[in-house]
């Protein structure tokens, strides 16, 4: 059934690397003007020292220790201890219905994921990647630590493909081990989990934030005759489509989404609802908002 | 196919125009062929989605499912068809209807006297009748209904109708001269008379009546009538009597002049007699100024108060005769002189001269004896001949109005095409059929 889906695999551009790098250049620069006002975001500094790392470019200056740039003449950042300490994890639908585009869910779901990968390592933490890979065996598994190469992230990620119908619920159910993630993101359609399976994330403290990709003919379908078909089941549905389906579709969409923002927000989960077409910088920038 | 179109059929009314290129109404398949493709019928297009169940719960609701339907057109292809069908039309060549009558035929009469003799001694129809009898035949066998016919002779502006003016079956009293025959050859024309010297050579048409030599009066002499019997000339009976009108404020020396002329012809003043064959009058009216003119031998000084426009009598303009310090100071027409001068100072030269001028000018001017026609038109007209014209070409009265519905068709077709073409590009790829155009 995969085989028909229009956009299954997973495909980084050449720049995409570099676009993370100016995402992160981007965000340093608002937690700059952050700083010393109001609570600590999600990248916000943390509160004690606890050792050196490497510098990266593109990280604030002002936590460059230029002693140590002095001693040894090589540029390292002071790590606090929630950085220190911090693990994110972030788990990536590859279910069938991810295949749905132009622009593909698993495209997006993909750059958002490698660009939260890659800025958390930068932010000093251990960032675990998790994707559901189809109804075969475990869901796929990556660690990232300080040290290791981003390009891992986009081979791990290239070699998904969206297939089965085990999404998102299937990774929240599973035996992975996220439990001492402080930092969860789950991105995917979200049409196979109910905001109260994603609430029972929120343990020990732990921040969760959503991220629901919808393709444009999901969020924008067209009128005329169309067959619907459901990339994970058999389902299939032959309707001719005019103006007053079209805006009933759109209030029961309208629906669900605002289902999830209103459990969400009550329940301190950041939520966002995009488009495939918004570039991956946009939707990263809203989970770690928050 | 442009030259296909405009040699391979003939024109077609339609619509209240006239369609010169019918084939290519041809051409108006292609829209209907392009409305009919982008309407065909077609299986549903199968799109993947993750919310599927969100639709079943639309279809639960209000939908009921079909498994095919036809295409609705977006404003694009309708734009589209709409300029393929105003090109097509466009190439159909359409004009403004003609006209009914824009068949024109000119009939040309001869008025001159022998028209108005009997075709024989015996008869009692004059050659006129006759001749316009056939006339009115050929017209009715040649001529299309509606068609448009001028009546046209020497002298008089020609006059539209199915038939000439009733008056014209009256002899003019002023003779008339036959027309230029060779200036009316051509297809569309016909002439009525009763001879011609030459046959219609470039397609007009013919009604001679012919006819013998009509013996009659030809002039008269010491009151007399001159009478041609068909050989030889011979006095007739008393000449009833004529008169001569002089009217205005002649110079003394003409009157008299005019006078003996008169009474030298045997004519009376106007009032005595019902017949005037002569109007002497004066054109004065103008500032008075003095004039100095002569001709043939003699001059003259004298007062002249010209009218400031040509000389006319009773609207008829008249051809100059003296001419002095640029303007017309005597004019004529047949029974009619004009004199603008008011005095007459002095008269230079041979005064012989200046009677023998003016006499043979009211000699000339002086209208000939009613039923007195010269031997040449008492002659004999020789046999009839009837020549059919050929018709007259159409007229295609192709102005800027016919040119500019074909162009403004093309420009109509151009702008919806134009229209239609530059709202593709947002639509591409959207349809398998025809891109941008679904």
């Amino acid at each position: 059934m995969s085989a028909s889906l229009p956009c299954p695999l997973v495909q980084f551009e050449e720049d995409y690397l570099r676009r993370v790098d100016a995402l992160h250049a981007r965000l340093s620069a608002v937690r700059l003007r952050r700083e010393g006002g109001g609570r600590a975001s999600i990248v916000g500094p943390g509160e004690d020292f606890v050792g050196y790392r490497p510098y990266s470019p593109g990280e604030d200056l002002r936590r460059l220790d230029w002693n140590l740039l002095a001693r040894l003449d090589r540029p390292y950042v002071q790590v606090r201890r929630r950085d220190a300490e911090e693990v994110w994890a972030v788990l990536v639908d590859t279910s069938a219905s991810m295949g749905v585009g132009p622009p593909g869910k698993l495209q997006r779901a993909a750059e958002c994921a490698a660009a939260l990968a890659c800025l958390g390592q930068r932010y000093g933490a251990e960032v675990r990647l998790c994707a559901s890979s189809g109804d075969e065996g475990p869901p796929a598994q990556l660690q990232l630590r300080a040290r290791d190469d981003p390009r891992t992230v986009l081979r791990f990620l290239e070699e998904q493909r969206a297939e089965g119908s085990g999404g998102l619920a299937r990774l929240v159910a599973s035996p992975f081990t996220f439990a001492e993630a402080g930092r969860l993101f789950a991105i995917g359609d979200l049409f196979d989990l109910e905001p109260p399976g994603l609430l029972r994330l929120l343990r020990g403290g732990r921040s969760v934030g959503a991220l629901q990709l919808l393709a444009p003919i999901e969020l924008e379908p067209e009128g005329g005759a169309i067959e619907w078909w459901d990339p994970e089941g058999s389902g299939r549905l032959r309707l001719s489509v005019d103006g007053g389906a079209l805006s009933r579709y759109e209030a029961l969409l309208d629906a669900s989404l605002e289902r999830w923002r209103d459990l969400t927000s009550r329940h301190g989960l950041s939520f966002a609802c995009r488009s495939t077409r918004s570039p991956f910088e946009e939707s990263v920038r809203d989970l770690l908002r928050a | 196919m442009e030259g296909l179109l405009e040699h391979s059929a003939g024109a077609l009314a339609l619509l209240g125009l006239e369609w010169v290129r019918p084939l290519g109404f041809l051409a108006l398949l292609a829209p209907l062929l392009l409305f009919l493709f982008l309407r065909r019928p077609r299986p549903p297009r199968t799109e993947a989605t993750g919310t599927l169940d969100l639709w079943r719960r639309v279809e639960g609701e209000e939908l009921s499912t079909s498994t095919q339907t036809r295409r609705g057109l977006s404003w694009r292809s309708w734009l589209l068809c709409a300029a393929l069908g105003l090109a097509s039309l466009a190439i159909a060549g359409p004009r403004r209807e003609r006209a009914p009558h824009t068949e024109r035929w000119s009939v040309i009469v001869d008025r001159s006297a022998s028209m108005y003799l009997p075709r024989a001694p015996e008869e009692s129809a004059t050659r006129y009748e006759l001749a316009l009898e056939e006339a009115l035949s050929i017209l009715a066998e040649q001529a299309s209904e509606g068609a448009e016919i001028r009546w046209v002779t020497p002298g008089e502006p020609s006059v539209p109708g199915a038939a000439p003016p009733a008056s014209w079956s009256e002899a003019p009293r002023v003779p008339r001269s036959e027309p230029r025959w060779e200036r009316w050859d051509g297809p569309g024309h016909l002439w009525v008379a009763d001879r011609v010297e030459r046959d219609p050579r470039e397609g007009a048409g013919l009604c001679a009546t012919g006819g013998e030599a009509i013996p009659g009066p030809i002039g008269s002499s010491d009151g007399h009538w001159i009478l041609w019997d068909g050989e030889e000339l011979v006095e007739g009976g008393a000449v009833p009597p004529a008169s001569i009108a002089l009217g205005g404020a002649l110079p003394e020396e003409l009157r008299q002049l005019i006078t003996i002329w008169a009474e030298e012809r045997g004519l009376t003043l106007a009032g005595e007699t019902e017949e005037v064959r002569l109007r002497v009058v004066a054109a004065g009216g103008g500032e008075r100024k003095p004039v100095r003119a002569g001709r043939g031998g003699w001059e003259l000084r004298g007062v002249a108060s010209p009218p400031g426009t040509p000389l006319e009598v009773e609207g008829v303009p008249l051809e100059t005769w003296l001419e002095g310090e640029g303007v017309s100071l005597v004019a004529f027409a047949p029974g009619r002189v004009a004199i603008a001068l008011v005095e007459i100072t002095s008269i230079d030269g041979d005064p012989a001269a200046f009677a023998a001028s003016w006499a043979e000018l009211l000699d000339a001017c002086s209208l000939p004896l009613p039923g007195a026609l010269s031997i040449e038109e008492r002659r004999g007209a020789g046999r009839a001949v009837r020549v059919v014209p050929e018709r007259p070409p159409e007229t295609i009265e192709a102005g800027a109005g016919e040119v500019g519905l074909e162009a403004w068709l093309a420009l109509g077709a151009t702008i919806l095409a134009v229209l239609a073409w530059s709202g593709r590009s947002g639509a591409a790829g959207r349809s398998p059929g025809l891109p941008g155009f679904e």
